[in-house]
C-alpha cells in the first residue's frame, strides 16, 4: 500500500481520539448550574439555562426540570423536548439537596462522573435548610446574572480566599472510593432571598454527618492547606497565613495519639503578635478537629496516618476508634512583613 | 513578406518603396528623405517610428548634417565617419539585429548607391521618473523605484554598486515580443550553480511574449503550483542591490518596473524593505509581529470556527454567552458565516485595489463600516465573526509577500476546522508545514536558515543583528564561493 494512503488511514484512525462532535454554538443551551433533589426514590434535576439576550450583556435565566429514578435518566429527561441541546460543559456548580446528602451520595457522584454530559471538574455544593432547586428558583439574581451562575462566581472567589474547601466532583468521588479521607463540601443556604455560603458540610463515608460554620470552615481550610493561604480571626485581629504546611502523624508506641503540625507565615508586626496568633489558631484548630471527630468525618486523613505508623493496629481498630484518639495540635507561625500595610 | 527577408539594394527609391510597402498599415512608420547641397547631392533616407524616437537627435545629428553636406555622395561607412554627428551607430549589422533595433526606436539610414544600412540610436519614447513604488513604501531610506525603461533600471542598480564585478547579461525572450531581459549578479559573490541554473531556465523559455516579470516567474520558478512565492519581486533598486550583495541573482525585464530576485526563501517574506534602514531593535520587534500576524491571519478564523462548533467547553463562559447572544437570529452555521464573511472581505479588498484612490477610500468606508454594521444589524452575520475576519484581514496586510498563501491556506484551514475541529487545524498546519519543507528555490531549500541554522546568515533571520555585528561575507549565499572580493 502506498505510504501516503497508510499515513492518511493512520490519521483517520486518530479521529476518534479527539472525542468531539459537531455542535454549532447556536444549537446549544448552556447549563450554568444544576440542582439535584430526591423524594421517595425519585431524583429531580433542575438545570439553570443561560438564554442569550441580544439586547443585554448578561443572559436570562431559565429553569428546566426533569425527573427519573436515576441521575443519568434525569439528565436526559431535563433536555427532552427542547429545541436546543442542553450543554453541560459550562456548568459551574452542582447543588445537592439534603435528602440526597443524607441518603448517601456515592451512587449519584458515580453516575455524574461517568456521565459524558457533566464535567468532572464541576464544583459541588451542599444545600443547608432548603431544597437544592430552591437555590435556583427562589434566590434573587445578582447583577443580572442567573443566580446559580453568580453563586458559582462567589464560590470561586471563596475558594481563592481559602474560605471554603475546593473539592470538585472528581475529588468527591476520590474521597468516597479511594482516598481514605472523607469529603467536605461547601455549604449554601438561603438567607433573605439570597443564596449565601454558610460553611461546610461534613461527610462520613458518603453520607452527610454534620456542618461547620464559616469560621470553622476557614480553619479547616488552613488545616487542609487549601489554597496555601488562609485568613483567621481572633477577637481583636485578622491574620493572613501564607505558605501553610500541615503534617498529620500518628504515635502508636504506647497509647495511640495523633499530632498535627501546622507551619505557616503570618503577616504581622512582631514575633509576639505571631505567638498570640499561634495560640489562638491552636485553640481554633483543636475545636474544629474535635468537631470532626464528634461527627465521624476524617477529612484530615487520621486513618491514613495511623496506617502509615502501624498498619497492624490500624487493621484491628474499628472504624470509629479514631474518633476517641487524642489529637495534639502544634502551630508554628513565622512573622513576616505584612504585604497589606500591617495588621492595624 | 517576412521582415527578416527584407534585402536592400543600391537603389534608394527602390528601398524606400519596399519599406513603405511593408509598413503600409502602420501609420506611425515615417520615411524621411534628406538631400545634401552638393552636386551631385548626397541622398539619404531615414526610417523610424513616430513616438519611439527623440526628434532632436534625428534633427541635429542626422538631418542637419546631411542637408548641409556640400560634398559629393559618399558610401554609408563614409557618411557615418564624415557626415553624421552620432556616437552609437552600428554599420551594416545583421538584418535580424537591425530590425530589432529599428522596432525598438532606432533609426535606419540608407544612402543612394549603397545597400548597406546604418542604425542610429535615437530611442526616445516616453518614460516616467523613478518614483517610489506604491507597493513598497518605506519609512526611511531611498525613494527611487524602477520604471518601465530597461536601461534606466540597470543604471539605477549600477549607481548603487560601483564595482567592476557587477554583471548584466542580456537575453532575448519571446518569439514575438523579443523582450530583452538582463540577468544581474556580482561575479565572485553569486553562487555559480544557481547562476547556471537560472541561465538555463531562462534560455529554455518558450513563449511568444514576455510583458512582465511574472511571465518569467511562473515558467522558471520551482514548485510552480505552490501558493508560496519561490521567486522574489521588487520594484526597488536598493533591494536588488542588497540581494545581489547577498549572492542572489536579479532578472530585470524590459518594459516592467518589477525585477525578479532569485533564489527566494521563506525568511525573505518576513523582511520589510526598511528593515535595514531603521533601528535594529524596532526592526526585530516588527519582524516578530509579522510572523505573529501571519500565524494569526491563517489560523484565527479556523480556530474560531473550531471552538464554536467543536470545542465550546474551551471558551470562557462569559465569552460564550456574549457570542451566543450576538449569534441570536443569524440563520447560518458558524462555518457558513465564516466562509461568507471571508468572501465578502476578499471582494471588498479586491474592489478597493482595482478602484482609483479617491473612490477606494469611500469604498473602504462603505464596505468596512456601513456594510459591516448593516450586516450585523440585519443578523446576516454576528459581530464577533466580523471582528475575527476583520482582524484576520488586517493582519494579512502586514505580510504582503504571502498574500496568495494567506488566501489559499486560510480557506483550507477553515475547512479543516469545520471537519475536524482543532484536531483538523493542527492536521492542516502540519500539512502546510510539510509542503513548505518540501519547497526549494533554484535548488536552495525554502526553509534555509529557519530550520537549518546556518552560520552563514544566521544573523539576519528571526533577528536582524546591528550592522556592526553583521559579517558581509556571511550573508546568505555570499560566502559560499569562498572569499568575497
Amino acid at each position: 500500500m502506498n505510504r501516503k494512503i497508510k499515513a492518511l488511514c493512520a490519521g483517520l484512525l486518530c479521529l476518534p481520539l479527539c472525542g468531539c462532535s459537531w455542535r454549532d454554538a447556536g444549537d446549544l443551551s448552556a447549563v450554568t448550574a444544576a440542582a439535584i433533589d430526591s423524594k421517595a426514590g425519585t431524583y429531580q434535576l433542575s438545570a439553570e439555562l443561560a438564554v442569550p439576550d441580544p439586547d443585554s450583556a448578561t443572559p436570562q435565566a431559565q429553569i428546566v426540570t426533569g425527573q427519573a429514578d436515576t441521575i443519568v435518566q434525569a439528565i436526559d429527561n431535563t433536555g427532552f423536548g427542547r429545541s436546543a441541546q442542553l450543554y453541560w460543559s459550562h456548568t459551574r456548580v452542582l447543588f445537592l439537596g439534603q435528602n440526597v446528602l443524607r441518603n448517601g451520595i456515592a451512587d449519584e457522584v458515580q453516575d455524574l462522573t461517568v456521565s459524558s454530559e457533566v464535567r468532572p471538574s464541576v464544583r459541588v455544593c451542599a444545600v443547608k435548610n432548603a431544597t437544592a432547586a430552591g437555590i435556583l428558583t427562589d434566590c434573587i439574581s445578582i447583577d443580572g446574572d442567573p443566580a446559580g451562575f453568580a453563586l458559582g462566581d462567589s464560590l470561586d472567589h471563596a475558594i481563592q480566599q481559602s474560605q471554603v474547601p475546593d473539592i470538585p466532583l472528581y475529588r468527591v468521588l476520590d474521597c468516597i472510593e479511594t482516598d481514605g479521607v472523607d469529603a467536605v463540601l461547601p455549604a449554601v443556604s438561603i438567607k433573605e432571598g439570597q443564596a449565601v455560603l454558610t460553611g461546610a458540610a461534613l461527610f462520613s463515608g458518603d453520607a452527610l454527618c454534620g456542618w461547620l460554620d464559616e469560621q470553622q470552615t476557614t480553619i479547616l481550610c488552613a488545616l487542609l492547606s487549601a489554597g496555601d493561604s488562609a485568613i483567621v480571626y481572633d477577637d481583636t485581629a485578622r491574620y493572613k497565613l501564607t505558605n501553610i504546611h500541615t503534617a498529620v502523624s500518628a504515635n502508636t508506641k504506647e497509647q495511640t495519639a495523633f499530632s498535627i503540625q501546622l507551619r505557616a507565615d503570618v503577616a504581622c508586626e512582631s514575633s509576639g503578635q505571631a505567638k498570640r496568633a499561634a495560640s489562638t489558631l491552636r485553640a481554633q484548630c483543636t475545636e474544629v478537629i474535635e468537631q470532626l471527630q464528634r461527627n465521624g468525618c476524617d477529612a484530615l486523613g487520621f486513618g491514613q496516618a495511623w496506617e502509615r505508623a502501624d498498619a497492624a493496629s490500624w487493621k484491628q481498630a474499628a472504624d470509629t476508634d479514631w474518633q476517641s484518639v487524642p489529637v495534639t495540635v502544634h502551630v508554628t507561625l513565622h512573622a513576616t512583613q505584612s504585604a497589606e500595610g500591617g495588621s492595624r | 513578406m517576412n521582415l527578416s527577408d527584407l534585402q536592400f539594394t543600391t537603389n534608394l527609391d527602390e528601398n524606400i518603396a519596399r519599406m513603405k510597402a511593408f509598413f503600409t498599415h502602420d501609420n506611425t512608420f515615417i520615411c524621411r528623405v534628406v538631400q545634401g547641397r552638393g552636386s551631385p547631392a548626397l541622398r539619404a533616407a531615414l526610417f523610424f517610428f513616430d513616438g519611439m524616437v527623440e526628434s532632436s537627435a534625428i534633427n541635429e545629428s542626422i538631418i542637419k548634417p546631411v542637408s548641409l553636406w556640400t560634398g559629393a555622395p559618399l558610401p554609408m561607412d563614409a557618411v557615418i565617419d564624415e557626415v553624421l554627428h552620432i556616437d552609437d551607430c552600428p554599420f551594416d549589422p545583421p538584418m535580424e539585429k537591425l530590425l530589432s533595433a529599428f522596432l525598438y526606436g532606432d533609426t535606419i539610414i540608407l544612402v543612394d548607391g549603397d545597400s548597406r544600412p546604418a542604425v542610429v540610436n535615437t530611442k526616445g519614447f516616453a518614460k516616467r521618473g523613478p518614483d517610489e513604488p506604491d507597493n513598497e513604501k518605506v519609512l526611511r531610506g531611498p525613494r527611487e523605484g524602477f520604471t518601465e525603461a530597461f536601461m534606466g533600471n540597470l543604471a539605477l542598480i549600477r549607481r548603487r554598486l560601483r564595482t567592476p564585478h557587477l554583471c548584466f547579461e542580456f537575453f532575448e525572450v519571446g518569439s514575438v515580443s523579443h523582450t530583452t531581459i538582463s540577468i544581474c549578479y556580482i561575479d565572485g559573490i553569486a553562487d555559480q550553480t544557481v547562476l547556471e541554473d537560472v541561465k538555463r531556465r531562462v534560455q529554455a523559455v518558450e513563449l511568444d511574449a514576455i510583458l512582465d516579470a511574472n511571465y518569467l516567474n511562473e515558467i522558471i520558478r520551482d514548485d510552480r503550483h505552490s501558493p508560496f512565492p519561490t521567486a522574489g519581486f521588487t520594484e526597488r533598486p536598493d533591494i536588488v542591490a542588497a540581494k545581489l550583495l547577498e549572492g542572489r541573482i536579479a532578472i530585470v525585464v524590459d518594459g516592467t518596473p518589477v525585477a525578479l530576485t532569485l533564489p527566494h526563501i521563506l525568511q525573505e517574506t518576513f523582511q520589510a524593505n526598511d528593515d535595514y534602514y531603521i533601528s535594529y531593535l524596532y526592526t526585530n520587534l516588527t519582524r516578530w509581529l509579522r510572523v505573529l500576524g501571519f500565524v494569526l491571519t491563517l489560523t484565527l478564523p479556523a480556530i474560531y470556527v473550531a471552538l464554536l462548533t467543536w470545542h465550546q467547553e474551551m471558551i470562557p463562559t462569559r465569552l460564550l454567552f456574549s457570542i451566543a447572544a450576538s449569534r441570536q437570529g443569524v440563520p447560518f452555521t458558524t462555518f457558513t458565516e465564516a466562509v461568507g464573511t471571508l468572501i465578502v472581505f476578499e471582494i471588498l479588498k479586491e474592489a478597493g485595489t482595482r478602484t482609483p484612490d479617491t473612490i477606494g477610500q469611500a469604498l473602504s468606508i462603505v464596505g468596512g463600516l456601513v456594510l459591516g454594521q448593516a450586516a450585523v444589524d440585519a443578523r446576516f452575520v454576528s459581530a464577533p465573526m466580523v471582528i475575527v475576519i476583520a482582524f484576520s484581514g488586517v493582519t494579512a496586510l502586514i505580510v504582503p509577500k504571502l498574500r496568495t498563501a494567506t488566501l489559499v491556506f486560510r480557506f483550507f484551514l477553515l475547512v479543516c476546522a469545520a471537519i475536524l475541529g482543532l484536531y483538523g487545524v493542527l492536521l492542516g498546519l502540519g500539512l502546510i508545514l510539510a509542503h513548505v519543507c518540501g519547497l526549494t528555490s533554484f535548488g536552495i531549500p525554502y526553509l534555509t536558515n529557519v530550520l537549518s541554522a546556518q552560520k552563514h546568515s544566521s544573523r539576519d533571520v528571526l533577528l536582524r543583528f546591528p550592522w556592526f555585528a553583521m559579517k558581509p561575507d556571511r550573508r546568505f549565499l555570499a560566502g559560499w564561493n569562498g572569499v568575497r572580493r
